[in-house]
């Protein structure tokens, strides 16, 4: 049975990424890259502070787009494939954060090249990076836990929902500030609360992926409606 | 064979044009209820909501709140949180249909689509209620405190809902342009890119840009008296009014509205939003100049002043139920100083400034601090209060009441007038870092905040002003180890040495003889601040 789904994967790979809906991705990711293009190709001198925050926009712009990846039509057809949900989820996931990946180090690498020297040299792009895998981390956690038990409208919730974590970060009083600017003395204190979010968003991720209904109960039961696939 | 008779829509009467009306009433009906159930909403009037009520029930937000500076200063918070709900939710509520599959089952309805579209655009409106009605109850409660200062600009306050109207129509216009949902959380994304964009000072033009957005963050120096403010609130609001009707009739017309009326609608909704919206850039009126001007160098005139006891306070106008406040400060100062020194006369003068060096790293030159201290001076002796203390326009805070603190303490010991900067060596330092500390509670806990987040010394500071005194952390330390003692036995041997701790070039080995306190050594030749005479 395992050595089945391992087999599976890599021809998983190809059909996957050409089902999946990449236009809202591509709309995002895209407007994630005007916003560091932009300042980068004009000759104003941004601060880090000014730089970090156009990184910190593009990469919730990343989140919204990857929070779209795992919408999935077909999702209650191909319930009863052999492959687990877990697998075939785990796919969906790697192939848009591989997509992700690349787009962040082109938006990274078109904000350094843009910034003046002095300051891209001590641009904390690290940080910047963990900021941003964690919230496209928590938009997929989102999506895949909105698409348990049918695929549809996973983005059109984890979209705005990542938004409203963005802004509860953002909102969040002074000793438990996580969107510190570059320099300040809280930063590390912060980057360490951002890596337990990551590390709570892939948890949630591994967790939402999993079948919802046993197949125990499945037997017996006949077909069992799904839950209201609207998302409001 | 039958035949079916079907009846032309032009033929449609006053009645049916009656009963789509009822109709699109009670759609909206329904929207508006679902909208304000909208998780997003809940989301966005919780975030919105939460940390205000957080920082009053933990006892950490403002008693000296400026009225006219707290009715503008949450709108992008509000942008944020009430219009991106409004935004969201509209979008997704006008896409319902098409995220559904049930778009096409639509056509068989009797009420048309473009009526739809205008239930959805109504629907926004009890929202936007709700926003108004929380911010007129939130600036009431401001008001209602008696330290609170000037007056809400009721323009300001309109802003909120109306940006939840703008965005909210923005929402639905979207959603019929362009059936995705990806698209709202970008164009929220957009405002905010561009609202940030707007107030960066390094870009060419960006003045422009920020209050062509629904909000402007475009921060004065600091609180002004109202007679300065200088933001074009009545024009930003009727571009913000002139906007939202350009959007609704966007939105009715892209669904299948026509008619003379929706297009003289949208005209004169485009004509105020560009009227309004270039009369934003006219040059500010001569009167708020001449107000500007003279509140630095003739601010006499635009102040109340009270004497309480021996101590004369003059505050702008809108400021002065601000007096009680700074008064507390000073009694707590006076109580550490002998009896015939507290009796001397004092005053206090509010001021404010209009150099804004904000863009080039709050740096000023000795010879541009001379010169403000020469403006302060010359005010004083003309007002007939010498050597008036400086109180600036932001209070409550516990680095606002160390910073006068200190201030007021020097005076005290000094007796100097205002604009002096330096660093105070020997006993004085001791002196003045005490009295501020043990002034008040807030006092000193601004003091210890002032002391972690500086290096080498105490900065007593107003943030408005680049003026300063400060302590040396030397000077610091003893004065650190006497405010855990009980005050009033500090006090005893304060005011029985006074002569001599007060005395210029008095060295801290000597404070630290009398109070029995360890002295650090001194900093090695070179490193030491140099000391003002």
């Amino acid at each position: 049975m395992y050595g089945v789904t391992a087999r599976a994967v890599p021809a998983l790979l190809a059909p996957t990424a050409r089902a999946m809906s990449w236009l809202p991705f591509l709309a995002a990711a895209g407007f994630g890259l005007v916003i560091v293009a932009v300042p980068a190709a004009m000759t104003v001198v941004l601060s880090d502070e000014d730089l970090i925050r156009l990184l910190r926009l593009a990469g919730l712009c990343g989140a919204v787009g990857v929070a779209f990846l795992l919408d999935d039509p077909a999702a209650r057809v191909i319930a009863t494939v052999p492959t687990p949900r877990v697998v075939r989820h785990a796919v969906r996931a790697a192939v848009a954060l591989v997509a992700a990946a690349l787009w962040w180090v082109a938006v990274v690498a078109i904000t350094v090249a843009g910034a003046d020297k002095e300051v891209a040299a001590h641009l904390p792009v690290w940080d910047a990076s963990l900021e941003a895998v964690a919230f496209a981390s928590a938009a997929l956690a989102l999506a895949a836990a909105r698409s348990r038990g049918s695929g549809a409208g996973a983005g059109v919730v984890a979209a705005p929902a990542v938004l409203v974590l963005a802004l509860l970060l953002s909102r969040l009083p002074e000793r438990l500030a996580m969107l510190v600017a570059p320099g300040d003395p809280r930063s590390d204190a912060a980057h360490d609360r951002w890596a337990a979010l990551l590390a709570l968003a892939i948890a949630g991720l591994l967790w939402a992926g999993h079948e919802p209904v046993s197949a125990r109960r499945f037997r017996g039961q006949g077909f069992r409606t799904s839950r209201r696939a609207d998302p409001r | 064979m039958t035949t079916s008779v079907i009846e032309r829509p032009e033929a449609a009467t006053a009645a049916q044009a009656a009963n789509s009306r009822g109709a699109m009433l009670a759609l909206a009906r329904v929207e508006a209820r679902r909208l304000l159930r909208h998780p997003v909403t809940i989301a966005g009037l919780l975030l919105f909501l939460g940390p205000m009520v957080y920082q009053w029930v933990s006892g950490g937000a403002n008693r000296f709140p400026v009225l006219h500076d707290e009715d503008w200063s949450k709108q992008f918070i509000g942008l944020l949180t009430l219009g991106g709900a409004a935004l969201v939710a509209a979008n997704l509520a006008a896409l319902r249909a098409h995220r559904h599959g049930t778009a096409a089952q639509y056509g068989v309805l009797v009420l048309p689509h473009a009526w739809r579209t205008g239930a959805f655009l109504l629907a926004v409106v009890p929202f936007a209620g709700i926003v108004a009605l929380l911010v007129v109850v939130r600036i009431g409660l401001l008001a209602l405190l008696p330290s609170a200062a000037g007056r809400p600009n009721p323009a300001e306050l309109a802003v909120y809902p109306a940006v939840v109207l703008l965005l909210g129509a923005l929402g639905v216009l979207l959603a019929r342009v362009l059936r995705t949902a990806v698209l709202a959380p970008l164009v929220l994304l957009g405002i905010v890119v561009f609202t940030f964009i707007g107030v960066l000072g390094s870009v060419p033009g960006s003045r422009y840009l920020a209050w062509l957005m629904p909000v402007s963050v475009e921060e004065p120096l600091m609180p002004y008296p109202i007679d300065m403010m200088e933001r074009p609130a009545g024009r930003h609001l009727a571009y913000l009014a002139g906007l939202i009707v350009v959007l609704v009739a966007a939105a009715l017309a892209v669904t299948g509205a026509r008619g003379r009326r929706l297009t003289l609608a949208g005209a004169a909704g485009l004509a105020v939003a560009v009227l309004a919206g270039s009369a934003q850039y006219l040059p500010v009126s001569d009167a708020v100049k001449k107000a500007s001007l003279d509140a630095v160098e003739r601010p006499a005139g635009m102040q109340t002043c009270r004497t309480i006891d021996q101590v004369t306070y003059c505050a702008f106008d809108d400021f002065a139920p601000w007096i009680d406040g700074w008064d507390t400060v000073v009694r707590g100062v006076l109580r550490g100083v002998p009896e015939q020194e507290a009796r001397k006369p004092l005053a206090v003068r509010q001021r404010v400034s209009t150099d804004d060096n904000r863009s080039n790293g709050f740096v000023s030159g000795p010879e541009d601090r001379a010169k403000v201290a020469e403006v302060w001076k010359r005010v004083d002796d003309a007002a007939g209060t010498p050597n008036a203390v400086t109180v600036g326009t932001r209070w409550g805070e516990g680095e606002d009441e160390a910073g006068f603190a200190g201030r007021v303490a020097f005076e005290v010991v000094a007796r100097k007038g205002p604009g002096v900067d330096g660093v105070i060596c020997g006993t004085r330092g001791v002196l003045v870092g005490w009295l501020a500390g043990q002034a008040t509670p807030l006092a000193a806990e601004g003091l210890r905040e002032i002391d972690a987040s500086s290096t080498g010394g105490v900065w007593f500071f107003d943030r408005s002003f680049n003026t300063f005194i400060s302590v040396s952390d030397r000077e610091m330390a003893v004065a650190k180890a006497l405010l855990k003692r009980p005050a009033a036995e500090v006090a005893e041997t304060v005011k029985r040495s006074w002569a001599e701790l007060s005395a210029a070039g008095t060295p801290t080995e000597r404070a630290g003889e009398l109070f029995g306190v360890p002295v650090p050594p001194q900093e090695p030749e070179g490193e030491r601040s140099v000391c003002m005479e």
